[in-house]
């Protein structure tokens, strides 16, 4: 069955090409564009925004001409899982550490994909926890705080 | 050629010293060790890695890198040999027949053969370049803005014509990589741009923060939704590493071939490694008296493309070395690390620090050497490596994702800016968009705008200053006609083809 947008992937990122020019566009009006002759900050970036929109304005035009394309529904869980966990791991960095802040991301990225035992998933969260602190901090004298200032007291 | 043999000995006094060698024999070990892992190619690796080599004296950390590059290249041709998964997109047709040979217990040979067609295309590659790079240096000092601005666009388009999928898609994504890669503090006005206010864009965004998120944190999240692979070549003994005189005999001609093929077609920006052993395999196929037994364990379909392909990723070190200017994600690291150093890559990096430029020079040519040394030997422990079960791999590659990003600054921004990336690489994998292109534009926009502003400033604000210079003139009307000729339906299919991925 045809439908009127024949790609809709070409669609998508058509759209999203176009907002980011609009955006950066409003954005930009703030500062100083000059003239070619001597530009100001605001003179590449809105030729460039200008550019963006050209070519979002195709994709988008030329979504609905061609072919059906079929859009496969794009897979959320595991992505989720790990962007999550590395937010986590993220916000823990400063106030709890490396040790602490490792465990949480590990955890959850594993427990996304099922399969993986409650045991297992522990185990390999605190072999990383310490063997980073192992190779990063003690051998390789990174400054990563190894135990955040929640354990400072 | 005495010149040549005084800058050679410039550069062995650099990079053969206990101290490099250290560092080259490290960067090796540990380029190989992340780039055997699945789903990383080399430009995660070494984005992953960069930090570690922030803390050394520059010359060590530049032969550290050289080792890293090279390992996270063989890491990936030894992957797709012997579980048919290329560590990268170059390796692709490494994998055809590499791993129809490990199938058929010849895992030990077609190592060997890639190990040795890798070294000598290297051996090669690193001569073309002691001898071009002086050359094309010299040249460079006389270009002036107009010339720079051309070069750069032309590099752009090349690199579009060469990527694979919709022309309209990589322009639009170089255009948001360009926008993306002016945030930051305007160098002429010193006026802060498009950083809503907050003080960590001041800077702009961190190139390795951002190849992380879109090579690293992307291709884990991707992987994870792939369906396991199977891996069943691993495991098994590895026998008869070397090669007979009979094999010899059989790769050295493609070896050569390969080796010509690559440092050609490697000086060229983006996809310059990836198309070469495409060719590479193409053309032994064709000339071939047995075309059918490619893709069965063809010997010579190893030898090929992996001497084109290590030759094609040495000589692209070309145009960074003599005009600053990367022709691919890696280069464009490379040059964000020796800014770290203090080192602006360009024409006067060769005369201003010839034990630099030399050293690094000769340390790739010594980095071949320990790879294939140290290779052979290791092969039982990256075998192991790869039955590791992915669900125990990803967390790790995470953790250095993480680790990484964090300690580019010491700052958790820097991590924040991976996840972004990482999400937006996701999506935009989806949709079908390459990050190449964007990356390139992330890179080169800063330099870009400054050419085109000095351009312009010389020109009293007259566009026609493009093409009343012979040699820019000539730049953008290559790249008008690159433009076109991709936009012909005739060249699009053909090209296609030649860039179809498995």
């Amino acid at each position: 069955m045809a439908s009127i947008v024949r790609k809709p992937k070409d669609l998508i990122a058509g759209v999203l090409f176009l907002a980011v020019g609009i955006g950066a566009l409003v954005l930009l009006r703030e500062y100083d564009m000059g003239r070619a002759s001597r530009m100001g900050p605001g003179y590449v970036p809105a030729v460039i925004s200008g550019m963006l929109l050209f070519f979002a304005a195709i994709l988008i035009f030329r979504s609905f001409r061609g072919p059906q394309e079929v859009l496969a529904a794009i897979p959320l869980q595991a992505p989720l899982a790990v962007i999550a966990g590395v937010l986590l791991f993220a916000l823990l960095l400063r106030p709890a550490g490396l040790v602490v802040a490792i465990i949480p991301m590990v955890l959850l990225g594993m427990f996304s994909i099922s399969r993986t035992g409650l045991l297992s998933a522990m185990l390999t969260a605190a072999i990383l926890s310490a063997g980073s602190v192992l190779i990063f901090v003690y051998t390789l004298g990174q400054p990563i705080p190894v135990l955040g200032y929640w354990f400072k007291g | 050629m005495i010149e040549l043999l005084g800058n050679l000995q410039i550069g062995f006094a650099t990079a053969v010293s206990l101290n490099s060698l250290f560092y080259c024999f490290v960067g090796c070990l540990l380029g190989t060790l992340i780039g055997v892992l699945p789903g990383l190619g080399p430009a995660a690796t070494i984005a992953m890695l960069l930090p570690i080599t922030f803390g050394l004296d520059p010359a060590s950390s530049v032969i550290m890198l050289a080792g890293i590059f090279y390992g996270a290249q063989y890491g990936g041709s030894t992957t797709a040999i012997l579980v048919n998964i290329p560590g990268e997109a170059s390796s692709v047709v490494t994998a055809i027949d590499g791993y129809q040979m490990a199938r058929q217990g010849q895992a030990g040979l077609a190592l060997s053969t890639a190990a040795i067609g890798s070294f000598f295309a290297g051996t090669v590659a690193t001569l073309i370049i002691a001898l071009m790079a002086p050359v094309l240096a010299a040249a460079a000092l006389t270009f002036n803005a107009p010339e720079y601005f051309a070069l750069m666009v032309l590099g752009l388009v090349v690199s579009v014509v060469l990527a694979h999928g919709s022309l309209i898609k990589a322009l639009a994504m170089i255009c948001l990589g360009m926008l993306l890669g002016l945030i930051g503090t305007d160098v002429t006005s010193g006026t802060e741009r498009l950083t809503f206010g907050s003080n960590e864009l001041a800077d702009g965004l961190d190139i390795v923060a951002v190849a992380i998120g879109l090579y690293g944190v992307g291709e884990v999240i991707a992987n994870l939704n792939a369906p396991a692979e199977q891996r069943t070549a691993a495991g098994k003994a590895i026998t008869g590493l070397l090669p007979s005189r009979a094999d010899m005999r059989r790769i050295w001609a493609p070896i050569l071939r390969g080796t010509g093929i690559g440092s050609l077609l490697g000086v060229l920006p983006g996809a310059g490694a990836l198309l070469s052993s495409f060719v590479a395999y193409a053309v032994e196929k064709k000339i071939s008296r047995h075309p059918h037994r490619f893709g069965h364990g063809a010997i010579e379909g190893v030898a090929s493309p992996e001497a084109a392909n290590n030759a094609g990723s040495q000589t692209s070190f070309i145009p960074m070395l003599t005009l600053g200017l990367p022709s691919n994600v890696i280069m464009a690291l490379m040059i964000g690390a020796l800014t770290i150093q203090g080192i602006q890559p360009g024409p006067e990096m060769i005369t201003n620090q010839p034990q630099l430029f030399w050293g690094l020079i000769v340390s790739m040519w010594v980095g071949n050497l320990i790879l294939i040394i140290l290779n052979l030997p290791l092969i039982g422990l990256w075998v192991k490596l790869l039955t590791i079960p992915y669900r125990y791999l990803f967390p790790a590659i995470l953790v250095f994702c993480c680790i990484g990003a964090f300690t580019l600054g010491n700052s958790v921004f820097d991590v924040y800016v991976m996840i972004a990336f990482g999400v937006l690489g996701y999506l935009l994998k989806y949709l079908d968009c390459e990050p190449a292109p964007f990356i390139l534009g992330f890179v080169l926009a800063p330099m870009i705008e400054e050419y085109l502003r000095r351009s312009m400033l010389l020109a009293r604000g007259d566009p026609t200053i493009f093409i009343s210079r012979p040699l820019s003139a000539v730049l953008l009307t290559l790249a008008a006609l690159a433009i076109l000729a991709v936009a012909l339906p005739a060249v699009r299919k053909t090209r296609d083809e030649a860039l179809v991925e498995e």
